[in-house]
């Protein structure tokens, strides 16, 4: 999907910090134990199974350590978060059956104008459960299941048996543990043998109890030879306390399959965002993550691919902007488990203000594999002075037929394009915005135009000072 | 185990330095720089130290074309000569046992730096009992062009062997070194571990060249810390070549402390069978417009296993850095390991930085070139590795780059 | 009433060292002057101190724009009074399309907001086909990967674009092709008018035959060494630099004769 050069006319008024009084129907306690887990469960009306899958999920976070790299998380307080919460009493159909205040939220944040806009659907989650989502007639025809990780649990356990925490067992770290444990919300979407969803799946989250957490669940499947693209854009008001927001998303791309994941993160800069990203790549399947990462406090983030059959082909382009207090530690993974595979990482940082910008990145090649190709860019802007940035790239390869590159620079913004443009009367300040810009420019062409518009927007907003 | 002939400063800083050694435990697979090497295999206390060093230097002599020449074998110096213009100008090579009390202050200042950045127990073992070494001083603006050479010749198997180098430069003093250390004199099973370490100051416009050969047997073990510091407008060029060992851990340390300083750091490494090699170079920059290279080059055989970490990291202060890193790897045979992990920690704005990284093995369009000149298969694959390493090497002294192009060629050829 | 430069005793340093001595010069709307000499004579930074590049420090004299002071302006500033300057090498912008950049630049231009964007494509593809590019460079990112004689067109394209009331051409004619400098010379000429002045810098004289100046100027260490009409331009072709220097009696240095020389 092509998109043009963003008409930037006014930067405009892009306030998402607002929220409503908390009407939220059922909260669990502070603090996380079997008994909240249990509450949880049963409030979901779910099989045995699932409550099961929870508690052994929830013992092994308790044994698990929190990682020792990666960003700062020490303020994190596990006892002073509400894990679960449950606005209104039953999932909506249709648009006039959502409660007002929360139409005018998703009003606010311009749903109504997406869903004009030929969106396949849209599932909107409002203190982590989803209020409302529609199909369109179509997708339901060619059989796309496009529905909550709840209602699939009830309607299609066979597949979620089948799937759910194949790619991220709930052994496989601490808050892989916790959303395995505390999840609620996120998308479970299916899609039939060569299937093509031309149109993005979208869906949107906020967080509005205080201290709360967001523990969304997805899970796609993409069968043979189909096609689906994606789409998770996230705003938060801004809170004193700190939010955690742990997600974990699975990918299984079946043979010929190509699913594309495009996440905009712009969480206000209290929320903690770590989140487990992980696809499994078949026999010539593809899959594209296109991470951007605006907000938060801290966030941990490497979505990853597992090229594990030939013919595969995995890549990642992530783009992180760390302002003032914020700790971006992002990058991506690829591990090639299969011949004739290839991976491309494109990572763009940029810090300011004292921000910290890291890339940390995997690139794992097996024994015994034959034509093996990747490559791996990163290329950071540090703006001032009291910003930094790191990159920390491993490169494991264990096969010689291969062909592996990994480049990195980390520079400022160059004077001399700085009084190129001031020459032709832009200001510093918007000189370096346009720079900026220009220098995303390669990732944010890969979004679709709401969302490179939206992204432009942020970085003029993070450029001016004005946001977080 | 301190020599009753060793001045106060050192005796004391052996004892600080084993109580460190006490209190530690040998590095495991979790601790980040150790992850791909793990030495808990290794009965490193049950390697024995050659017998002390008297000191005295046996044989006094000084081979053409060379400024100066300082031998060991095992540990025990057995030749050392210089030009006599520069020892009338106040150039000493001379064993490092025999400097500590006249050269009290630049050393008791390098030793103590030493031991306090030590973070890992191999390099605390090696302060506390550090067995033979050698020392080497030039005072401010001399030029010498011919090259020193400080020769380790090691041997006996079970032996524990710990030299350590220093090499202190004046003001705008210039000079060069070859360093080789080797050790197959009595065949290939010889087991000895050498656990080395290096010290290189430069003072203001200060010009090294170091040129370091580490030529061991199949069987030995070699850890190597070098720490290096330069100040303003200083010029370090350092070679390293790395090929013996079965299991080789080296870290060189830069520290750029001057405006205008610069370091290059070069290495090359071939790894074949049975052999872990785990190289490992850093690039401080600590004071503005300092410029600094990487760029190390390695291959790989069927059986081998290399591990390259290589680190940038730029102080807030440090403003018009200009720093490089590049790790090439060629992999020779399936079975074959190669992990690069460069890495940039960057705290200023104003630099230029970058690292590249490439892993990849001979091309088929190459040797299908060759071989259609006439050249057999293993002539090709040896002409196109020793292609490969000659394009770092070709600025060095041509004993060093022969010595270490031969090695790799004997290498190849016993592969085949 | 035409606007007016006047710039008196401009003296000017880069990194420690004093390139120009003390510039007198007035650049008036509707006359194109011509500024020659030899290299390091300080042309290049003339024009940049006069726009404001931040690595140059001026040391002493000062720069009017209609009575008022014009170095205290910063560059951009100094841009949206009408003042443009024409690259020696334009650098590249990676990431920001042609397109993208001149709207905003157009934009700017004329007080920053709402301008009819229709009408100003219109008006760019005519300029461009003018100046001989291709359409297609709308797209491609500012001055990547662009040839010497492109980034020079499109550095003109921008002065028809933005109309400005003086334009400093550093250079504009080095490194191009007859083909290439005629359309050019084009593009200066069709600008030229009673709103429009210029300063022409060049080392060669080629150019100056097809964008013929009201006066002419010559650069030596730093100063003016004389200034003359067009004339002076056949002077310099027939006789050199050399000449100049014997006439105004300025001391050789022999890598400057050989420069001046080989052009």
């Amino acid at each position: 999907m092509k998109s043009q050069a963003p008409s930037t006319v006014d930067i405009g008024e892009y306030q998402h910090g607002f929220h409503f009084p908390d009407e939220s129907v059922f909260k669990t306690r502070k603090g996380l134990d079997e008994e909240v887990v249990n509450a949880i469960s049963s409030h979901k009306g779910e099989p045995e199974w699932m409550r099961q899958f929870r508690l052994r999920s929830l013992r092994a976070f308790q044994k698990k350590s929190m990682p020792n790299w990666g960003a700062d998380l020490s303020d994190i307080n596990f006892d002073d978060l509400y894990y679960y919460a449950k606005p209104t009493d039953d999932q909506k159909k249709s648009w006039e059956d959502v409660p007002a205040y929360i139409k005018e939220t998703f009003e606010r944040i311009g749903i109504p104008e997406a869903e004009r806009k030929f969106l396949a659907g849209v599932g909107a989650q409002y203190d982590s459960e989803m209020v409302y989502h529609s199909i369109k007639e179509d997708l339901s025809k060619k059989g796309v299941i496009f529905t909550d990780p709840e209602s699939a649990v009830r309607d299609h356990p066979d597949l979620v048996k089948q799937y759910f925490g194949t790619v991220i067992p709930y052994l496989d770290n601490k808050f892989a543990a916790l959303n395995s444990a505390v999840w609620s919300g996120g998308s479970f979407v299916y899609v039939p043998k060569g299937v093509r969803v031309d149109v993005p799946l979208q869906a949107y989250f906020r967080i509005n109890a205080k201290s709360f957490g967001q523990f969304e669940r997805t899970l796609i499947i993409a069968d043979e030879g189909s096609f689906v693209h994606y789409i998770e854009g996230c705003t938060a008001p801004i809170y004193a306390t700190e939010s955690l927001h742990s997600a974990v998303v699975e990918i299984i791309a079946l043979p010929g399959s190509r699913v594309r994941y495009t996440t905009i993160q712009n969480w206000s800069n209290d929320v903690y965002n770590l989140v487990t990203k992980r696809a499994m790549a078949y026999k010539d399947a593809t899959v594209e993550w296109v991470d951007g990462n605006i907000g938060s406090k801290r966030t941990m983030k490497y979505p990853s691919i597992y090229l594990m059959g030939e013919g595969a082909h995995g890549e990642v382009l992530s783009i992180a902007f760390a302002g003032k207090g914020q700790e971006q530690d992002t990058g991506g993974k690829a591990v090639h488990a299969a011949s004739h595979t290839s991976s491309i990482i494109t990572a763009k940082s940029i810090s300011k203000g004292g921000g910290v910008a890291s890339y940390r990145g995997l690139l794992k090649v097996n024994e015994g594999l034959h034509d093996v190709r990747s490559r791996v860019v990163c290329d950071a802007l540090i703006l001032d002075e009291s910003s930094r940035s790191n990159t920390y790239p491993y490169m494991e390869i264990n096969s010689d037929d291969v062909s592996i590159e990994h480049e990195a620079r980390v520079s400022k913004i160059s004077e001399e394009q700085l009084f190129y443009l001031q020459s032709r009367g832009m200001s510093e300040q918007e000189a370096s915005t346009m720079i900026v810009n220009g220098f995303l420019d390669p990732l944010v062409k890969q979004l679709p135009m709401e969302y490179a518009v939206e992204l432009n927007r942020l970085i003029e907003l993070e450029m001016a000072g004005t946001v977080g | 185990m301190a020599d009753r002939k060793e001045p106060a400063w050192m005796q004391e800083l052996r004892a600080k330095a084993q109580e460190r050694f006490d209190a530690m435990s040998w590095p495991t697979t979790s601790d980040e720089e150790w992850r791909r090497t793990d030495v808990s295999g290794i009965d490193a206390l049950s390697f024995v130290p050659a017998p002390r060093a008297d000191g005295r230097t046996a044989g006094s002599a000084n081979a053409e074309g060379l400024a100066g020449t300082l031998r060991f074998d095992s540990g025990r110096p057995v030749e050392a000569g210089m030009d006599q213009t520069w020892k009338d100008r106040g150039v000493r090579l001379m064993s490092l046992a025999d400097a500590l009390e006249e050269f009290e202050k630049p050393l008791s200042d390098i030793f103590d730096e030493g031991v306090d950045a030590s973070d890992n127990r191999f390099t605390v073992w090696h302060y506390a009992s550090w067995s033979h070494g050698a020392f080497l001083t030039v005072p401010a603006g001399l030029e010498i062009t011919e090259p020193f050479l400080i020769d380790f010749t090691e041997s006996g198997d079970g032996v524990l062997s710990s030299p350590h180098v220093v090499v202190v430069l004046g003001e705008g003093a210039r000079a060069s070194v070859i360093q080789r250390i080797t050790g197959e004199r009595n065949g290939s099973d010889e087991r000895i571990l050498c656990n080395a370490g290096l010290d290189l100051r430069l003072s203001d416009a200060a010009a090294l060249q170091y040129f370091e050969g580490q030529y061991l047997g199949p069987q030995s073990l070699y850890f190597r810390q070098a720490r290096t510091r330069g100040g303003r407008d200083s010029s370090l060029r350092h070679y390293d070549a790395a090929l013996g060992g079965r299991l080789v851990k080296t870290r060189i340390d830069c520290g750029l402390a001057g405006k205008g300083s610069e370091a290059f750091l070069n290495g090359v490494y071939y790894c074949r069978d049975g052999q872990h090699m785990d190289i490992r170079t850093v690039q401080r920059h600590h004071s503005p417009s300092a410029t600094s290279r990487s760029y190390y080059k390695g291959a790989v055989a069927s059986g081998g296993r290399t591990v390259f970490q290589g680190l940038i990291e730029v102080d807030p202060g440090a403003s018009g850095t200009d720093a490089y890193l590049t790790n090439r790897n060629l992999i020779l045979g399936d079975a074959a390991r190669s992990d690069s992990i460069p890495t940039l920690r960057i705290g200023n704005n104003d630099v230029r930085c970058s690292h590249g990284s490439t892993t990849g093995r001979l091309s088929e369009e190459e040797l299908f070139y060759l071989e259609s000149r006439g050249l057999s298969r293993n002539e090709s694959r040896e002409m196109l590795v020793l292609g490969y390493f000659e394009d770092l090497l070709d600025r060095a002294p041509e004993a060093y780059r022969e010595g270490t192009l031969d090695l790799i060629r004997s290498r190849l050829a016993s592969a085949a | 009433m035409a606007k007016l430069i006047e710039v008196r005793n401009l003296q000017a340093s880069i990194a420690g060292k004093q390139i120009l001595q003390g510039i007198d010069l007035i650049l008036r709307e509707g006359e194109i002057h011509a500024l020659m000499g030899p290299n390091g004579s300080g042309k290049s930074t003339l024009a940049n101190v006069l726009m404001g590049h931040p690595a140059y420090t001026v040391t002493g004299g000062s720069v009017l724009l209609d009575g008022e002071d014009f170095l205290a302006l910063k560059p951009d500033e100094r841009s949206r009074l009408g003042v443009f300057l024409a690259f020696q090498y334009p650098v590249e912008i990676p990431g920001v399309t042609v397109g993208k950049f001149l709207k905003r630049a157009a934009e700017l231009r004329q007080g920053g907001k709402g301008m009819d964007v229709t009408g100003f494509i219109k008006r760019l593809r005519q300029a461009m086909d003018f100046m001989e590019i291709d359409q297609a460079f709308i797209n491609r990112y500012l001055n990547q990967g662009f040839s010497g004689g492109e980034k020079k067109r499109m550095e003109v394209l921008q002065m028809l674009i933005l109309q400005p009331s003086f334009a400093l051409m550093d250079e504009t004619d080095s490194g191009l092709d007859i083909d290439a400098l005629k359309v050019v010379a084009r593009g200066v000429n069709k600008l030229r008018g009673e709103g429009f002045g210029a300063l022409i810098i060049t080392h060669y004289q080629r150019i100056l035959t097809h964008i013929v100046p009201d006066y002419v100027h010559i650069m030596y260490k730093g100063r003016i060494a004389t200034s003359g009409g067009k004339e002076l331009v056949e002077t310099l072709e027939s006789r050199g630099y050399d000449w100049v220097r014997a006439q105004y009696g300025i001391e050789e240095d022999a890598h400057e004769v050989a420069s001046a020389v080989n052009g």
